[in-house]
């Protein structure tokens, strides 16, 4: 099927906001939609009847990759893309959107299908840590659930001083209780501020880990960013347990001892 | 890559090679933000203001109303999809980020996007 057919089968059927044009072996099809910073989303059919793929070359992927320093999906962004897949009849392959189109197939509904489905996983930019601090305080809680911790996120506490905290996990485990503060910034202008937050912080709860079902904190430190002192571990050293994100391993050991 | 900046604003640099479609972009990014500047080439974009760049290549640029939504045609990089190291160079250059190190040639795979 030349650019002109495959063209012709879609604005027929679908309009003129659908344009095509033979590019590198394969067909470029220029859609209406974009991705959420206005960059337009282009789809590629490649190979022929009676069997034609239409991919988004892994463009997608690509965007959201310039979004956000992570390198890797976590797996609520897995599952999200997954939902995606199974809704629109589409498979994710190697980083690629992509659908096989059979001979008989719809070709202009088949790359509705497909640009719906590159949008809505385009869309996984609004589950990104824009804000470190609490998609490092989404994994910890994904991790609590995969190890079947009872826990509850963003207990408000009131301190000897009358303040009220809010701490970001009350864990309760068989053998005693924990109060855990997540400590995540990507800034290292930050970081003290943050640090002298969370020593404040315990010090004010302290009576909670002098009763008579004793409270243990934890202040588990997000160090899959270089921005911590050894000066910021040492200060919250006499009030709490140091753990690191990353080793959870010793973070839940701690929260089981 | 990180970029060390006076400030010490959590600033890293991000590029992308697409030999499929083919295209290129590269991103600088705040990590408390997101994308702030960015070079795409290989794409058409479409600004809020519903004007159209009108050809496949433009720079992403900051603002505090639109983010990273306005887009622009930009002069200085001669570079296509086809040539990212020289985009890189290009884009590094009127960004005024000083880059340390070797800019080596594409490898043919380098493994997958965003896994």
């Amino acid at each position: 099927m030349t650019s002109v057919d495959l063209c012709a089968q879609i604005s027929s059927r679908i309009g003129e906001l659908f344009s095509c044009a033979a590019q590198n072996g394969h067909v470029r099809i220029r859609t209406p939609f974009l991705y959420p910073d206005g960059d337009v989303i282009a789809l590629f059919a490649r190979g022929d009847f009676p069997l034609l793929e239409l991919s988004d070359f892994g463009e997608t992927m690509r965007w959201l990759a310039m979004q956000t320093p992570s390198e890797r999906r976590s797996k609520k962004q897995r599952q999200i893309i997954q939902d995606v897949c199974l809704t629109h009849g589409v498979e994710f392959f190697d980083g690629m959107v992509l659908l096989r189109v059979r001979a008989g197939d719809d070709l202009p509904a088949a790359v509705v299908r497909l640009g719906q489905a590159v949008l809505r996983i385009a869309d996984l930019w609004f589950t990104f840590r824009l804000r470190a601090f609490e998609a490092a305080t989404d994994e910890v809680e994904e991790f609590l659930t995969e190890k079947r911790v009872q826990y509850v996120r963003g207990e408000r506490l009131v301190g000897r001083s009358g303040k009220t905290w809010t701490v970001d996990f009350h864990a309760h485990l068989p053998r005693r209780s924990s109060l855990v503060t997540v400590l995540s910034t990507g800034s290292r202008g930050a970081a003290r501020g943050i640090v002298e937050h969370v020593v404040t912080e315990w010090f004010d709860l302290n009576t909670l880990a002098a009763s008579q079902e004793p409270m243990k904190f934890i202040s588990l430190f997000d160090d899959t960013e270089d921005v911590w002192s050894p000066e910021d571990f040492r200060l919250v050293e006499p009030l709490s347990t140091v753990s690191y994100w990353s080793r959870p391993d010793e973070f839940y050991a701690e929260l089981v001892a | 890559m990180d970029v060390l900046n006076s400030g010490d604003y959590p600033l890293i640099v991000n590029a992308w090679y697409n030999p499929l479609v083919p295209s290129f972009s590269v991103a600088l990014i705040h990590r408390g933000v997101g994308r702030i500047y960015g070079l795409c080439i290989g794409h058409e974009h479409h600004n809020p203001s519903c004007s159209n760049i009108g050809a496949e290549i433009h720079k992403h640029a900051w603002s505090d109303a639109t983010r990273d939504k306005d887009a622009y045609l930009p002069t200085d990089i001669s570079a296509g999809a086809d040539n990212p190291v020289l985009a890189l160079r290009e884009f590094f250059q009127e960004a005024n980020i000083r880059h340390e190190g070797v800019i080596s040639p594409i490898a043919p795979r380098q493994g997958t996007l965003f896994s």
